[in-house]
């Protein structure tokens, strides 16, 4: 299950991924937050799509990536 | 500019900024649009709990008639900035931009002011589709009567929205959206820039690329890739199309003898139609090689990503034009 | 009401509560798929507002037409427009209803009188109003829906597609979905008047209907289809109802509630859905099927979202096909 950079705002193309809140190897749930994610207008939160085990991550926290960018990989439940 | 205090600023934020400026210098500016109080793209954020409705006015979806309006406010005490959210939008407005805003100072002989300014969101921003991705700028310019501002970065953007306002004409200022997320540096003091005036980002002496908006960025990487090649290219962004700074494009051309032009627009009559003809009008004999021009597909622009990359500028075509005219030998 | 009438009324009102429950579940998935950052663009959604247009359409042949707006899936869907093509479409593919030319502001599907949804706010007005004319000038027997909403109730062309349907009596129904929010501005901040008022002008009829009342929007809609038929010519509809979510996806982070909790709490409550479940259950209909209807949609729409997913995105040359016409 990828995890993409979702499209906050017309404006947005990319965003800097400030902070991961899960390691490689964790249990999440659908919903729950994985990363903070800062823009232009906004600092928001990256959600897991469903629930699984966090199996890659695949951008470093402080680094910019773009809108539509897979930066995480969970193996679903 | 003043280099107090210089801050790494989003685009955005650094347009508010100048709004903000140019409302708190002059009690006769007023901004109107859909949203602008919300200001869900950034651009008037903050305005109307510094100045108040009376200022800052959220207005209905009545393009044409708020268009006009602004018009009218003009030409009778007021210098209004008017937010049209996309610039598709003007479509929906084009009377009252072409036949009346462009045409009442020039009709009249001269006896109405309209220091106006229509600010809009431009061109693609992701499959927003063929009805929020335009890029009207050659339509603007070929209407006359209309100045037309279309910067590349968050500190000419601030000083030329300044400007903009100062400025006793009807001024489209516009806001390239692959742009409005950028950051770079402004000042927390805004210098107003002068409008007409491009600026050189990068010298070289064996080809001019000039570049509109989000080109310009795209321009100077390739510009620096070729630089390991021995290609040594100079880099013009315009920043204003309407009126155009020709005397710094045919300088250059004079020295460097070649010419790529990158517009983010579709190709038949497009700015870079006009640039081609007139630096092949003026420096002729400086030719060695062949104009280039490096355009959208004339087609709308698509939905689909794959199509949308397909029509709209890619950076190996600008690598391809600019490498095609320094080899080009005056024959081809 | 004999047992067989009653039967087939209710087999006619279960489907209009599943066609509502389609575009529901529809919306659900396109929410998710949004969420996600597997939607290119971006999307207005339709949800709380399904009864406007399934009432609407229940009224309607496959020949009459429609024009809708940029929050136009529900509309689509309720004129029959096929999920699998809608959501190649918002995907991108190739086998998408516009060939990933369009998204979703832009779908269009002519053999269902789907003239369009639309990006430019009161696009559709004029060329319902056109495709009126035609049926005029032609002497068909067939109706025109114009959806259009309270933001688009401001713009000019209303006036003039208003005036113009008047004097040559065409057959359009002006239906207007008041959902109070004109992008993030509350609508009666910017809207002088009643807009069913607005046909008084014309002299032409204009009602006001609860528009998450299905049975409402669709004896609103026979009537004012009726007058088409009959040559009368216009009429304008104002359906009150409410989006249960923002303008549009992904911009609570920037546009921050502008909404009272209360007033969206409020609506919810009134969910179309949820209403005509109950009425129907109330008048003897079997609960269980309505889950089951519910499930089976979203089982449907599951499928469409497959079909998408697997199908190609289109070749990149094809963006230069489809501009003009082939001529001699």
């Amino acid at each position: 299950m990828e995890v993409t950079v979702p499209k906050f705002g017309v404006t947005m193309q990319e965003a800097t991924l400030t902070e991961w809140h899960v390691a490689e190897g964790d249990s999440v749930e659908e919903g729950q937050p994985l990363a903070d994610i800062e823009t232009d207008k906004v600092d928001a939160q990256l959600e897991a799509p469903g629930g699984g085990v966090v199996k890659e991550l695949r951008a470093e926290a402080g680094t910019v990536v773009k809108v539509g960018a897979v930066v995480a990989i969970l193996d679903p439940a | 500019m003043t280099e107090t205090l210089v801050k790494d600023t989003y685009m955005t934020t650094a347009i508010a900024g100048a709004l903000k400026a140019a409302m708190a210098e002059d009690e006769s500016v007023i901004v109107l649009g859909e949203d602008v109080e919300l200001s869900t793209i950034g651009c008037t954020k903050g305005l109307v709990d510094e100045f108040g409705t009376n200022r800052v006015r959220n207005s209905p979806i009545s393009e044409a008639t708020v268009v006009g309006s602004c018009v009218g406010a003009a030409a009778t005490g007021l210098r209004p900035v008017m937010d049209l959210m996309f610039s598709s939008f003007f479509y929906v407005a084009l009377d009252q931009v072409a036949n009346q805003a462009a045409r009442l100072r020039y009709m009249s002989g001269g006896q109405v002011d309209l220091p106006l300014v229509y600010f809009a969101g431009t061109g693609p921003s992701g499959s927003a589709a063929a009805q929020h991705s335009e890029n009207p700028h050659s339509l603007l310019m070929h209407l006359s009567g209309i100045k037309v501002v279309f910067p590349s970065s968050p500190g000419d953007a601030a000083g030329l929205l300044i400007a903009s306002v100062r400025d006793p004409n009807p001024v489209v200022f516009l806001l390239d959206l692959m742009l409005a997320g950028s950051k770079g540096p402004v000042p927390a003091e805004i210098e107003p820039l002068l409008i007409g005036k491009a600026e050189v980002k990068r010298s070289g002496d064996d080809v001019t690329i000039v570049a509109i908006a989000s080109a310009v960025g795209a321009a100077l990487e390739v510009a620096a890739e070729l630089e390991a090649d021995g290609v040594s290219a100079e880099v013009i962004d315009p920043r204003t199309l309407t009126p155009f700074d020709w005397d710094a494009v045919t300088e250059s051309v004079a020295r460097t003898g070649r010419l790529v032009v990158v517009d983010p627009a579709r190709r038949t009559c497009g700015a870079a139609g006009e640039i081609v003809a007139r630096v092949t009008e003026s420096n002729w004999p400086d030719l060695k090689s062949r104009p280039r021009r490096v355009t959208w597909e004339d087609v709308p622009i698509p939905f689909s990503p794959v199509l949308e990359e397909a029509v709209t500028l890619r950076q190996d075509q600008i690598r391809e034009a600019v490498t095609a005219t320094v080899a080009g030998n005056g024959r081809a | 009401m004999a047992t067989a009438e009653r039967q087939r009324q209710e087999v006619d009102l279960i489907g209009l509560f599943a066609r509502m429950a389609r575009i529901r579940a529809f919306e659900r998935k396109v929410q998710a798929l949004f969420k996600r950052g597997n939607l290119p663009g971006f999307v207005h959604l339709y949800i709380g507002e399904e009864a406007v247009g399934v009432g609407a359409c229940s009224v309607l042949d496959d020949a009459d037409k429609i024009t809708s707006t940029h929050r136009g899936h529900g509309h689509l869907l309720a004129k029959g427009a096929d999920p699998k093509l809608m959501m190649a479409e918002l995907l991108g593919r190739e086998t998408g209803y516009c060939k990933g030319k369009g998204g979703s502001m832009h779908i269009v599907d002519y053999s269902l009188g789907i003239l369009g949804a639309n990006g430019i706010v009161g696009g559709g007005l004029p060329i319902a109003t056109g495709s009126g004319l035609a049926d005029r000038v032609l002497g068909r027997d067939r109706v025109t829906v114009c959806f259009f909403g309270d933001g688009a109730s401001n713009q000019g062309v209303l006036h003039e597609a208003l005036n113009l349907s008047a004097i040559w009596s065409l057959p359009v129904i002006f239906l207007c979905e008041n959902n109070h929010y004109t992008e993030w501005m509350r609508t009666e901040d910017i809207t002088a008047g009643r807009i069913a008022d607005r046909s008084q002008a014309f002299g032409i009829p204009g009602v006001q209907v609860d528009g998450n009342d299905v049975l409402a929007v669709r004896e609103a809609a026979a009537t004012a289809v009726a007058r088409a038929r009959a040559g009368e010519g216009p009429s304008l509809i104002e359906a009150e109802t409410y989006r249960h979510h923002g303008h549009n996806e992904g911009e609570e982070v920037f546009s921050g509630p502008y909404r009272p909790q209360d007033e969206i709490d409020d609506w919810i409550a009134r969910d179309p859905l949820v209403l005509f479940r109950n009425r129907l259950v109330d008048d003897g209909a079997a609960p269980e099927q309505f889950d089951e209807i519910q499930e089976r949609e979203e089982q449907l729409i599951e499928e469409a979202y497959r079909f998408a997913e697997e199908s190609p995105m289109p070749a990149a040359a094809s963006a230069l096909d489809d501009l003009y016409a082939e001529t001699e």
